[in-house]
């Protein structure tokens, strides 16, 4: 996949650079937001990961503009600001992510193949599976071997994320923001406690675990591979 | 001080002005009054001199000239008085009789300066004055008969003078109050910047003088000092929260540091790290989160933009809430429990701000109570808005303490080793703030009661 990263910090721009390479992405850096904006409507590159302040052009009016000129490039947004208004007003500028510095690496990547895949499958299908695991989002039920597993709506919501993103990594994050809308960090363990409930009912009862830990970082859905 | 900074007070300006209106409603007033009265005083004249006319033709009808002459002089003697002004002349101007020589050039009435013979018994004497005088003929001869303007003009001359004295005195009166009325605000204000000049200087305990006046100035000082009051308020608050920040953030630093330590002593040694690292980003991110927690505060305290408010509906965001969180109190051996609040039942605020605020009460209950506490949720509407709360039957908080758990970095454990950053409490009064809403702690016998109250 073809990155460009406005980041105007050397170090936090070559770490991730080369993290973003290793992993089999083509990074371009740039280091002010205006190089960003000429980048985004000159080239076309499959994602873009702007530093929310940066000298030349915000982040924020580097999204503007693009969305203005009907550039629909994907947009990451990295930024110091955790804010709750802050990320409303990031992601109605038209970023389509939101992530709070400082980040784990794995968590940047987990958001950018996240990116790079919700603008390929949007076809949406009412019927999530993975192995013998089906959800159906219609009729709000998950069966296992047949069987009907009864889930509850937090435990549904959080299935239903882990299994659209089956195959890659979830993070913590990802989890307390798409399935509780959390954009703080819990002082408890709630996506821990969650997640071993929903295992429980899911991986427990069958041979199989479905479920499984990505150390530090957070969840991965697959089947046997 | 000097006289220009007074002179430039407000109040000697307004005095200055007052001056300036009162002097030229004195002028047009006296100006009127001065041509009334000499009207006045003229048309009593004529009145007279026409009586004295009258008398004098009378006498000239019933005896001809010679009688005239005659009575003319036997009123030498009143004609001393200097008063009055008879003069009888033949047609070739010479004066037959009366106490004037020359006859005055206008006929009827005219003001004259002229000189009059004054008849005293020792010797006659001349004196020139002003008069008032009628010149009409009477047969051949012409008859002058007038009175003295002397009255007239000493009662004009006084009537200025009592003007221009009031005038005077006024506009001394007012100029002078104006002047001590600036010179006092001036006084004030200068002890007000002196003051507030020591209290930059690092005095904060230095207050405006509030003078028993209550006068807008001393409303104005009443404010400051209020406003002083909080500053320094506020000021302790940094002060002590810098130390308890610095304290908190080096904590974990340190802890960080010493795992490093280990860790690398340990990749040294051929061993692994793994755990050791897992240690180490705990720390760093117990350090994120005083941070984040603190910036969110700080943003929270500062924000200056109005919220944009919405309805947010109360029973499913509980329902959400409870059903996050009741699985976490589970694992301690606690329960959480839902009080279903009405269905229709709405506060003002934001939907996620809300969700935070309660999430950070829950998480207290469940951090700081021991198996077995059992924390209630639930929202009711009151006589006047809604109440949101959390309840749990844990150990509480001592009444004495209940207003401090808002302070930066408050722990009812003294030994900093729970769970908390100890800035839990904080943020849900800052949030609360922000959504205009009030945190109120009570008993709940035994346990702490958290009320979220919307007005």
């Amino acid at each position: 996949m073809k990155i460009l990263l406005a980041e105007d910090d050397p170090k936090v721009a070559s770490f991730i650079t080369n993290g973003l390479s290793e992993n089999g992405h083509s990074v371009d850096h740039v280091t002010d937001g205006r190089e960003a904006l000429t980048y985004c409507l000159y080239n076309s590159c499959d994602l873009a990961i702007l530093d929310r302040m940066m000298p030349g052009m915000d982040g924020l009016s580097v999204v503007r503009a693009l969305r203005a000129a009907r550039n629909q490039t994907p947009v990451l947004f990295l930024t110091a600001l955790a804010d709750v208004s802050d990320r409303v007003e990031g992601l109605a500028a038209g970023a389509d992510d939101y992530l709070v510095k400082p980040f784990h690496f794995s968590e940047l990547l987990a958001r950018v193949v996240a990116l790079s895949r919700r603008h390929k499958d949007s076809t949406e299908t009412p019927v999530l599976t993975v192995h013998d695991l089906s959800l159906d989002l219609l009729a709000r039920t998950a069966r296992r071997q047949g069987q009907v597993i009864e889930l509850q709506s937090k435990e549904f919501a959080l299935l239903e994320v882990l299994m659209r993103n089956a195959g890659r990594v979830v993070t913590r994050t990802m989890l307390l923001e798409q399935v509780w809308n959390f954009n703080f960090e819990p002082n408890t363990t709630v996506v821990e406690t969650h997640v071993s409930r929903l295992r429980a009912k899911i991986d427990k009862p069958f041979d199989l675990p479905l479920i499984h830990t990505v150390r530090s970082t957070g969840y991965s859905m697959h089947g046997p591979r | 001080m000097d006289h220009a900074s007074v002179t430039s007070g407000a109040a000697f300006k307004t005095a200055v002005r007052a001056t300036a209106i009162l002097l030229l409603i004195l002028t047009l007033a006296s100006v009127g009054a001065y041509f009334y009265l000499q009207r006045e005083m003229l048309a009593a004249l004529e009145t007279q001199i026409g009586g004295d006319r009258l008398a004098l033709a009378q006498i000239y009808r019933e005896g001809g000239p010679q009688a005239l002459v005659e009575v003319i002089n036997d009123l030498r003697q009143p004609l001393g008085e200097k008063q009055r002004v008879i003069g009888l002349f033949d047609s070739q101007g010479n004066n037959l009789a009366g106490n004037i020589s020359i006859p005055p050039n206008m006929a009827g009435w005219s003001t004259n300066h002229m000189t009059v013979k004054v008849f005293t018994s020792a010797a006659d004497i001349s004196e020139t004055s002003n008069f008032y005088i009628h010149k009409d003929r009477i047969g051949s001869l012409t008859l002058v008969v007038g009175r003295s303007l002397e009255a007239v003009e000493t009662q004009e001359a006084r009537m200025i003078a009592a003007f221009v004295g009031l005038g005077g005195v006024m506009s001394a009166a007012f100029l002078l109050l104006g002047f001590a009325a600036s010179l006092q605000t001036l006084r004030k204000l200068d002890s007000m910047a002196t003051t507030l000049d020591r209290v930059s200087q690092g005095e904060v305990g230095a207050r405006l003088p509030i003078s028993a006046a209550q006068d807008q100035i001393d409303r104005v000082s009443q404010a400051i000092n209020l406003h002083l009051d909080r500053l320094s308020v506020l000021m302790q608050t940094t002060r002590a929260s810098a130390a308890a920040i610095a304290h908190d953030l080096r904590t974990p630093l340190s802890r960080a540091f010493l795992l490093i330590d280990s860790a690398q002593a340990s990749l040294d040694a051929g061993g692994d790290a793994r755990d050791l690292i897992d240690g180490i980003e705990a720390e760093l991110r117990r350090l994120n989160s005083i941070f984040d927690a603190i910036m969110r505060i700080s943003r929270l305290e500062t924000a200056q933009a109005d919220l944009r408010l919405t309805a947010v509906a109360v029973a499913p965001l509980l329902a959400d809430l409870a059903e996050t969180f009741a699985p976490l109190a589970e694992e301690r051996g606690q329960s959480l429990t839902l009080l279903a609040p009405p269905q229709a039942l709405s506060v003002q605020g934001d939907a996620a701000m809300l969700a935070q605020l309660l999430a950070n009460l829950i998480q207290n209950a469940i951090n700081h109570c021991p198996a077995g506490t059992a924390i209630v949720l639930g929202a009711a509407p009151r006589a006047k808005g809604v109440a949101l709360w959390v309840a749990d039957s844990g150990p509480g908080i001592p009444a004495a303490e209940r207003d401090k758990v808002f302070e930066l970095f408050y722990r009812l454990d003294p030994n900093r080793t729970g769970d908390g950053n100890g800035l839990g409490m904080a943020l849900v009064k800052a949030i609360a703030t922000r959504l205009g809403a009030q945190i109120v702690l009570s008993d709940e016998n035994p346990g702490l009661r958290v009320e979220v109250i919307f007005a």
